[in-house]
């Protein structure tokens, strides 16, 4: 058979979106996903598992490759109603304006997937909040402090955006309900 | 001569060709190959509102086939199975069909096949449905 590969296959998203409820329930966890992703890095496992031709999809930096982009199947969007916003996290997030939902509707707020550097490695993030046993503490390396800024300014809870930071093989999810001190 | 007529053809001998078709060339998946039910969709005219007449089983792919000589060829199909390596299989064989690259012919003979198998089908249900008839000017006249 003339088959695909990870991050494609049925199977392996299962499994990526089963790592993905377990960070969200457990924010600032570090997952592990390169079983799944092909050696592609992170983001595209993580986007093949939520994508499909249901979902909007905003590529704010251009990172994605024209054959990528065609096989996530998600429909193109404009950043402020675009489900899933995918972003480099080296760079400047400005007049970046995701969806935060609305009060009728907040999970309507955009989930943005932020590539980094590293997940697990750098300067140390404090966070406290649901799914949170008192205070924890997430390691990043490889994002411009001004999106700790712009997410501050985004979430009201419960308005806001979902963060999933990934790097070449890890994530880790900052849903909008957590407060985060840098 | 319908390209639909490739999906009457015996699984195995699609598959197998395709098989051969993409030997020494890489297959790119332009999109994932989906399998499952497809809502049939209309919409009325008085509303424009959209209603679900029913469901087909359907499999589709759309590739390009790289080839180190002669470059790419892509090719599509959409097949009402429910079977997305069938469908990945007649993508590699439209491909192949559509530029003309050598195996052109294999992909004809096997859609005249395809064509073949369809008309002793339409033949069987055409003296089905001969059997079910009603002459209802005779019953008219009888009645008279």
């Amino acid at each position: 058979m003339i088959a695909l590969d990870h991050p494609w296959v049925a199977v392996g998203q299962r499994r990526v979106f089963r790592v993905l409820l377990d960070a969200w329930a457990r924010p600032g966890t570090v997952a592990d996903l390169g079983e799944w992703s092909g050696g592609a890095r992170a983001r595209l496992a993580v986007l093949a598992g939520l994508c499909d031709a249901a979902t909007t999809l905003h590529d704010t930096h251009g990172i994605l490759s024209d054959g990528d982009r065609s096989r996530l199947g998600a429909r193109t969007a404009g950043v402020d109603i675009a489900t899933f916003v995918l972003a480099d996290g080296t760079r400047d997030p400005a007049r970046l304006t995701p969806a935060r939902g609305t009060l009728l509707a907040p999970e309507r707020g955009a989930t943005v997937v932020l590539d980094c550097q590293a997940v697990g490695e750098g300067p140390a993030l404090r966070l406290t909040g649901p799914g949170i046993d008192g205070v924890g503490e997430l390691r990043v390396l490889g994002i411009d402090p001004r999106w700790w800024i712009a997410r501050s300014a985004w979430c009201a809870f419960p308005l806001g955006v979902d963060l999933i930071l990934c790097d070449a093989r890890r994530i880790a999810c900052i849903p909008r309900s957590i407060a985060m001190e840098i | 001569m319908p390209d639909c007529d490739l999906a009457l053809a015996p699984r195995t001998a699609v598959i197998d060709l395709a098989a051969v078709l993409s030997q020494g060339r890489r297959v790119e998946h332009l999109s994932v190959p989906q399998e499952g039910l497809w809502l049939v969709q209309i919409t009325e005219p008085v509303r424009g509102d959209g209603w679900y007449i029913g469901e087909v089983p359907v499999g589709q792919a759309c590739i390009a086939l790289h080839d180190p000589q002669r470059g790419e060829a892509r090719g599509g199909a959409v097949l009402m199975h429910a079977d997305r390596e069938l469908a990945t299989a007649a993508a590699v064989c439209d491909a192949i069909a559509r530029s003309g690259w050598p195996g052109a012919d294999e992909v004809a003979r096997l859609r005249n096949e395809g064509t073949a198998i369809r008309a002793q089908v339409d033949g069987v249900r055409a003296a089905i449905l001969e059997r079910t008839r009603v002459d209802f000017s005779e019953l008219g006249q009888e009645d008279a």
